[in-house]
């Protein structure tokens, strides 16, 4: 027990007393978890720009815009659709949000959606707030397209209540004037005409004419009978005459409550024809949206394949050059290799080709395997495209490597300082939290990080198949930091000189 | 008009921040020389040589090779320097042909010429065998003489080297120093060797310069440096059983006696009596012991006592030797006795 307490005694020493690894070993974690969480202690989203295009902007389109720009989503109006998702490519976008012209809830349209899938831990986190941005929109909508159609109801209601009395009165009367009419039909149950005057004048003539009255009796008699009849008829007229008067009054009113009723009937057939959205679907989800991703659909190992890549590059890139560096300074023909008429960029760049190479066969293997799985075509230019920028992207981490390898004696601490450096450049970019939860004043620094801006110049090429022209930015930085920590790697090489002197 | 000296260091200051290593230092070295640069460890004898190969640039002065600044055209000195420092200065995990070829390129050297070269110059330091072999699997001596063959890769004029034999056993140590002297005799080179071991620099050097205290004391011939600087007579006596305790004890009680020290299977007494009286002293002295001397011989003082003669200081290590000696006698004379 004793020597084992020795023995951690004398691993803490050591330990302390080389300061370097200590403060590596000790500080390094504390300090990386510090940073990460100072800068990500937060759930918001900073500066989202969300580009938004119609040919024709609507009311409803408008108020869609309004409800989505806050302190967190900056909405900008943008001149046409491929310009929109051209933005989103360079990143100068997160989301376009195209519009169908003069957007109305009568209209079917979706609001189409552009993204950017690859950026798989991002596009759902502002899918999800775009979502709910547009959900509340439409629950409003929705809400009011459901309070229009309640009132209209309700004001059918009101004044078909109102007119129940009129419509039971109309029954009443129409039911009287029925039993009415059959009284009076009843009554009139004869069939004599009354008009006996010419027939008399007419059996007169033929009298005369045939100068016997005998053979006409009967006709005679027939007519007085007739005359019998009618004079009966003709008092049950006049009796009935006040039915009759009082049937048309009835008729009268009757008609003025149709034309009443039908008023109000055509008014209430109005208010409901001026219900514009009378579709269910419309009503329950006044606004539909589409997604659409800025690349071809792929899978997501296609999606983080410029990550994948970036993240191989960086450690590789980092732990290689590193241990190189390292090891040629705690090998024993580091000095000799000073006093032969060899410059020291000499040195500086085999060791610098060295690692190119091998990271080279390293991209190649990884690019053969991957377009192996995926079964992706990928053309040649695209190809070299994506090549030189992780060349230039290894190189910044080759050189990153080796100037760690220079600045740190023992191996233990380069690969620390490295792992170290490694955890905070991904820890700092996309991939595993967006760089848009960071406040916008460090979001402008972390944006320059080195596998920030190759990762972007890769996907540009790999997933929108962009040329170099596009990645023009990214390639000024990465040669910008590749001259920079040249000089500087130079200047520490010449130090560890005196180092290895001393 | 004086022959200028083929290297000549030139009122050299070196710092290393406020700690002076080495202060106003002058030095010539002449060709086709073997050099020998004695001081203790940590006198600055690397940094001479660092400062000689352009690793390091001094702080004042200049040095002169072939009466050329070296940092003027430092790439076209460094051609004419080789160079192999107390680790060997070579890729362990290279084999010994790569070593060369790749140093070998280093100093510009054609590949093709490199080809006929390495051969060659395995040959001379003895690794024709071990040519395909890796470089940590050499043996030491092996090892030492691989870094040397680096060191000659680029027929250099000068060859140096930091402590050739430090860390080597006696056999090794010897075979190494031969093989410097072939080169020195086969090639036309000069060598510059630092070292501590006193007797291995007396033993190949011709000249050697003493570093103590910043600066060189003195330099030049070793015969002249013992002539201008030795006050004793150097006696060495060989006894059968080795044992030199006796002796140092009797010795010990003389008042002529200045110094002794036991340097192999030897032990060296220094005495301020001259001549063949200072023999016939020590004789009956060690007669008295009763130790059965197999050789004894006089002479100069060797080039140790010089050194402490020059530096006022006692050689540690050797004095160590001597004590280690006598206490071990001491606790073998209290068992017997028990």
């Amino acid at each position: 027990m004793s020597k084992l307490v020795e023995i951690i005694k004398k691993n803490l020493k050591l330990l302390i007393r080389s300061r370097t690894s200590a403060l590596i070993v000790l500080l390094g974690p504390l300090a990386l978890m510090l940073l990460i969480g100072l800068a990500f202690n937060t759930s918001s989203l900073f500066d989202i720009k969300v580009g938004t295009y119609s040919t024709s902007y609507s009311e409803l389109s408008d108020s869609v815009i309004t409800q989505l720009q806050d302190e967190q989503f900056k909405v900008i109006k943008v001149e046409s659709e491929d310009r929109c998702i051209e933005m989103i490519k360079s990143g100068n976008l997160h989301v376009c949000t195209i519009f169908p012209p003069d957007l109305s809830l009568k209209t079917s349209d979706k609001i189409v959606f552009h993204v950017d899938k690859s950026r798989i831990n991002f596009v759902y986190i502002i899918l999800d707030r775009i979502s709910n941005k547009i959900a509340t929109k439409s629950t409003e909508l929705s809400t009011a397209l459901t309070g229009r159609l309640l009132t209209s109801l309700n004001n059918a209601n009101t004044k078909l209540g109102e007119k129940t009395g009129t419509i039971a009165t109309i029954s009443s009367d129409l039911s009287s004037s029925k039993n009415t009419l059959n009284d009076v039909i009843k009554a009139f149950n004869f069939s004599s005409t009354g008009n006996f005057t010419e027939i008399e004048d007419e059996i007169d003539d033929l009298k005369q004419k045939d100068n016997s009255s005998s053979k006409y009796s009967d006709l005679e008699d027939l007519v007085e009978s007739a005359k019998s009849d009618y004079a009966t008829l003709l008092g049950l007229v006049n009796s009935n005459k006040g039915s009759l008067g009082e049937i048309k009054d009835k008729l009268n009113t009757n008609i003025q409550n149709a034309r009443d009723l039908e008023r109000t009937i055509k008014d209430i057939n109005n208010d409901i024809n001026s219900i514009e959205i009378r579709d269910v679907a419309r009503i329950v989800s006044p606004i539909t949206t589409e997604i659409k991703p800025i690349a071809a659909e792929a899978t997501n190992l296609n999606y983080t394949f410029p990550t994948l890549v970036v993240l191989v590059l960086l450690f590789a890139g980092l732990l290689l050059a590193s241990t190189t560096i390292v090891q040629e300074k705690e090998s024993k023909a580091y000095f000799r290799n000073f006093i032969t008429p060899t410059p020291d960029i000499v040195f500086i760049l085999g060791n610098y080709v060295s690692s190119v190479l091998i990271v080279l066969f390293q991209l190649i293997v990884i690019f053969i395997v991957m377009f192996g799985i995926s079964n992706t075509i990928v053309s040649d230019t695209t190809l070299l495209n994506a090549f030189i920028i992780l060349m230039l992207l290894g190189s910044v981490f080759i050189l990153l490597g080796m100037l760690i390898g220079y600045m740190f004696r023992s191996g233990e601490t380069a690969n620390i300082a490295s792992v170290s450096l490694g955890a905070l450049l991904l820890f700092f970019s996309n991939t595993i939290l967006p760089i848009e939860t960071l406040p916008i004043s460090l979001r402008n620094i972390v944006q320059f990080n080195p596998y920030i801006v190759g990762e972007t110049a890769l996907r540009k090429i790999l997933l929108f198949n962009q040329d170099l022209n596009a990645v023009l930015p990214q390639i000024y930085i990465l040669v910008g930091y590749m001259t920079l920590l040249l000089i500087i790697v130079y200047l520490f090489q010449e130090l560890s000189k005196k180092w290895f002197t001393r | 008009m004086a022959e200028q000296p083929f290297i000549q260091f030139d009122n050299i200051t070196k710092s290393y921040g406020k700690k002076v290593i080495l202060d106003n230092l002058s030095l010539n070295i002449s060709y086709k020389n073997i050099f020998g640069i004695i001081g203790r460890s940590g006198s600055g004898k690397t940094t001479l040589l660092s400062l000689l190969v352009g690793f390091l640039k001094p702080d004042r002065g200049q040095i002169l090779f072939q009466s050329r600044d070296i940092y003027r055209d430092l790439q076209s000195v460094q051609q004419q320097f080789g160079f192999a420092a107390q680790e060997g200065s070579f890729y362990t995990k290279l084999t010994v042909d790569e070593n060369l070829r790749y140093f070998g390129r280093m100093y510009n050297i054609n590949p093709k010429v490199l080809k006929e070269k390495i051969p060659e110059l395995l040959r001379l330091v003895e690794l024709e065998d071990a040519h395909d072999l890796i470089a940590w699997k050499l043996s030491a001596g092996m090892q030492k003489r691989l870094d040397i063959a680096c060191a000659l890769i680029h027929d250099p004029k000068v060859l140096i080297l930091d402590e050739p034999t430090e860390d080597l056993d006696p056999a090794l140590r010897n075979e190494i120093l031969d093989l410097l002297k072939k080169i020195n005799h086969e090639k036309d080179i000069t060598i510059i060797i630092t070292s501590h071991l006193l007797d291995e620099v007396e033993y190949i050097c011709k000249d050697v310069a003493i570093l103590d205290k910043k600066k060189i004391i003195d330099s030049g011939n070793i015969n002249d440096l013992k002539n201008k600087y030795s006050r004793y007579s150097e006696v060495s006596i060989e006894t059968e059983d080795r044992d030199y305790a006796h002796i140092i004890k009797i010795i010990k009680r003389k008042k002529d006696v200045k110094k002794y020290s036991i340097r192999g299977n030897s032990i060296y007494i220094y005495t301020t009596q001259k001549g063949e009286k200072a023999l016939r002293n020590i004789l009956s002295s060690v007669k008295k012991s009763k130790a059965k001397i197999v050789s004894i011989s006089m002479g100069k003082p060797s080039l140790t006592e010089l050194f402490e003669e020059l530096t006022k200081q006692e050689v540690k290590p050797e004095i160590k030797e001597v004590k280690k000696q006598e206490n071990v006698k001491a606790s073998r004379d209290n068992k017997e006795k028990s």
